[in-house]
């Protein structure tokens, strides 16, 4: 393989044009490319117009979820040659996000409903005066949960949350499942309150693309689970 | 876009097309067996019509009806509701979806009440 046909969806909200796909010719240089990379060259190289996020190029920080080839990954932990199909790489935004420019998309919505259902520890007892102490079997009930990191994959795959604005998604649900589901944490009636609604966990159709999405390897379904359960033990 | 939803929580929506599911595998599976390992012989008229009159199978029967319609009716609207994005379509699909429900249920119900045997 010395070069890959990069076609990204290219739009210009100044330019007042529809948006176009647009091929470009990237080079495979050395082994073990990313597409992250492929697309720094054709920034760097090529067309310095081309606009997209990026940060840690490890998959930590959760900046450059786009979709590849029609399913939504980070750009910078995926291999060009593990996604390429005969010798293309087709590259579009987040699918059903607000789009702003190329591939970056407007996450406002996204992290509105992230804060809406009040990601962090709510307690009423004072604080002790070390940490708060938590089993290890405690602790465990955490894995799969706290990995998140906000990239927006899982919630622009899912179907519901396409169909319904007002949709949490789940990325929201997941992220409230790891503060209801920790043992050091009193918040969860008034989380519950929230997610009771047909916008919240109840417009989870099981559609598990979600799960497919994350670059994590998480699984929000099974925290949506979790949140269904939980409500409906308290609801009957 | 106005989201045409059920104006409730949706819990009992999704409890209950569980429970109507569970309930339905296991009728159908007495209808399977009630149909085709009891009575033994021909299928005839006078062997049939007295099991299809009978007060007992009849509420099954209506039972397998209802809760068909609901499982079914519910999970179309829950297609409806994720893939057809247009208003206009949701709000036809959606009212098709009900009066099909309805007809079918009305059907279901006079043929299942009414049904005697003739001599």
């Amino acid at each position: 393989m010395q070069s890959v046909t990069f076609t990204i969806l290219r739009y210009d909200p100044a330019g007042g044009g529809e948006p176009r796909y647009q091929d470009f010719q990237v080079n495979i240089t050395k082994p073990g490319m990313m597409v992250l990379d492929g697309l720094n060259q054709i920034r760097w190289e090529q067309d310095g117009t081309l606009a997209y996020r990026r940060s840690c190029r490890e998959g930590v920080c959760g900046s450059d979820g786009v979709n590849v080839n029609g399913a939504n990954m980070l750009t910078c932990v995926t291999h060009i040659e593990e996604v390429a199909r005969k010798g293309r790489v087709v590259i579009q935004p987040l699918p059903g996000l607000p789009l702003i420019k190329d591939l970056v998309v407007d996450l406002e919505d996204f992290l509105r409903k992230y804060f809406t259902v009040k990601p962090y520890l709510i307690t009423r007892a004072p604080a002790p005066d070390k940490e708060r102490l938590q089993s290890p079997a405690e602790r465990r009930r955490l894995d799969g949960l706290y990995e998140c990191i906000l990239c927006a994959c899982c919630s622009s795959s899912c179907p519901s949350y396409w169909a319904d604005p007002e949709y949490l998604g789940p990325s929201a649900l997941l992220n409230v499942w790891r503060f209801i589901d920790d043992s050091r944490d009193e918040g969860a009636q008034e989380r519950l309150d929230i997610l009771d609604d047909h916008h919240g966990a109840w417009r989870c159709h099981t559609i598990l693309n979600c799960v497919e999405a994350c670059p994590k390897g998480l699984n929000p379904t099974k925290a949506i689970t979790g949140i269904k359960t939980a409500l409906l033990k308290r609801k009957f | 876009m106005g989201y045409l939803g059920p104006g409730r929580s949706g819990a009992f929506e999704w409890l209950f097309q569980r429970v109507s599911g569970v309930v339905l595998l296991v009728i159908l599976g007495l209808h399977f067996i009630l149909l085709h390992y009891t009575g033994g012989g021909p299928v005839t008229y006078e062997a049939v019509a007295p099991r299809l009159a009978d007060p007992y199978y009849k509420g099954l029967q209506l039972l397998f009806l209802v809760l068909g319609l609901y499982h079914a009716m519910n999970g179309i609207k829950l297609v409806i509701d994720d893939y057809v994005h247009r208003e206009g379509w949701r709000i036809l699909l959606t009212s098709l979806n009900w009066v099909v429900c309805l007809a079918f249920g009305l059907f279901g119900a006079v043929t299942v009440l009414t049904f005697q045997v003739r001599p």
